[in-house]
């Protein structure tokens, strides 16, 4: 009956649960899904790193590789990132060439690249992308050179997180991509602990200051949990 | 747009717009604001493609071109935040199962060109009569290695300005002056954030009057 309901009234099934401050796979209203790292799964790329939030899996690899400089910025190296929106991982994707939801996460995590603001030969691992369900986010880095291994330096470590707007009041903390569908509004925040490093609210309802404070709030907490697990990550595999 | 008294608080660059110079489309404008200059057509409400029809309201379709070559990721991802923006702004729901296209044209590229596209594309929309649930206006704000704020940096002709770490591009909704959107490039911190957007929304007050006196100039006869 459940399930009837939540296919004929979406809207209506997730206003019930709201009333009550909870959400129909349990969690609460800023609660994010379980969160599991895997780190250098990829052994054929310089650095790869794997997450899943819930039931959005990501994986993320680095390859490295000596390229002439782009004319403007001669003594820098440069970054390409590309989000593959695979077909077989949901059947919102289309096969065929990047279609504009991927090529508009591309030039997301590009500019998040960018704000890292240094000299890079190859680079973080870092996405906002979806194989199985969602739209979700994290980052990583790790690096490999032939014989002697240099880890990649970072300046610092952004982590994104992601709040949906429901009915233009509720905030809802990591969004799965139901939820994402009925949202009214998306915010994205990344920061790296101090700062901002990218803020990213695509239209959708207007939200009062409060609302944004509380979406950036949330956000710095959630980078000190996603380092702790990054860090507890990193120091367990041996490169 | 100038403040006018002389002061040392930053205030927006002269904007000025021609509205309605385009005979083909329902509505257009041409928006210069600092050094950037952005055209916008609107077409519309008009038949919509099968496969993009939706049943219960319009379909709003941007197209950004760029000056030179074929539109690349950045373009794409200011369509996504253009769209995105005169989704929840135009009363959609009017118009069910058609097509409300917003093409815009970059002519003149400078920072804030995304706040240029928005401010042009609403004043399109505003020339063709599309009704809206509330107008937008969007401002830029520059967060300059010193840590000091501006509104519309000096900058040389084709020429990035370093001094810029930070730049923000705030959306407000004329009701409540709420935030619409958000985009930023650079980091900065939350404090210099909460001083932006209390920049931004200041300034966006007379992003509105510029639109109503535009439009008032448009639409006024001479006896």
């Amino acid at each position: 009956m459940a399930d009837e309901f939540r296919t004929a009234q979406p809207k209506e099934y997730y206003r019930k649960f709201l009333e009550k401050d909870v959400r129909p796979d349990n969690r609460e209203l800023g609660e994010f899904r379980p969160t599991v790292l895997n780190i250098g799964s990829i052994s054929t790329a310089e650095g790869s790193a794997l997450i899943k939030l819930g039931n959005t899996t990501v994986i993320c690899g680095v390859k490295g590789e000596l390229a002439e400089p782009k004319t403007e910025t001669p003594k820098e190296g440069y970054i390409v990132p590309n989000v593959e929106l695979s077909a077989l991982c949901s059947p919102q994707f289309r096969p065929g060439p990047p279609s504009e939801q991927a090529q508009v996460l591309s030039q997301f995590v590009a500019d998040v690249i960018k704000n890292l603001g240094n000299w890079c030969g190859c680079s973080a691992l870092k996405n906002t992308a979806l194989p199985t369900v969602t739209v979700d986010e994290e980052t990583k880095k790790v690096e490999t050179d032939f014989k002697q291994q240099n880890m990649l330096h970072l300046s610092c470590c952004p982590i994104s997180s992601t709040c949906a707007v429901f009915d233009d009041t509720v905030l809802l903390v990591d969004p799965t991509s139901e939820e994402q569908t009925l949202a009214t509004g998306i915010v994205t925040v990344v920061t790296d602990g101090k700062n901002i490093c990218c803020l990213d609210k695509p239209g959708g309802s207007p939200l009062t200051d409060s609302q944004m404070r509380t979406c950036i709030e949330r956000a710095f907490q959630r980078h000190r949990e996603a380092c702790k697990l990054m860090e507890d990550t990193l120091c367990s595999i041996d490169r | 747009m100038e403040s006018g008294d002389g002061s040392s608080k930053p205030s927006l660059a002269a904007m000025t717009c021609v509205l309605g110079d385009l005979s083909q489309p329902d509505g257009s404008a041409e928006l210069t604001h600092g050094g950037a200059v952005v055209r916008a057509a609107v077409y519309g409400p008009c038949e919509v493609k099968m496969s993009k029809e939706i049943l219960d309201k319009a379909t709003i379709e941007v197209v950004f071109k760029p000056k030179v070559g074929l539109p690349r990721c950045e373009d794409k991802s200011r369509e996504r935040l253009i769209h995105d923006v005169f989704e929840a702004a135009v009363m959609v729901s009017l118009h069910p199962r058609s097509s409300i296209m917003i093409v815009l044209q970059e002519m003149e590229n400078a920072e804030g060109l995304m706040a240029t596209g928005v401010n042009a594309a609403c004043l399109a929309l505003l020339d063709a009569g599309i009704s809206m649930k509330f107008l937008v206006a969007a401002v830029v704000c520059f967060v300059k290695s010193d840590g000091s704020l501006d509104l519309s940096p000096e900058t040389q002709r084709g020429q990035a300005d370093l001094d810029i770490v930070a730049s923000l591009t705030f959306v407000f909704s004329e009701k409540d002056l709420n935030i619409m959107c958000v985009s930023s490039t650079g980091k900065y911190s939350v404090e210099q954030y909460d001083s932006c957007l209390h920049l931004c929304r200041e300034a966006s007050k007379s992003v509105f009057k510029f639109f109503r006196e535009s439009l008032e100039r448009k639409l006024s006869k001479s006896i």
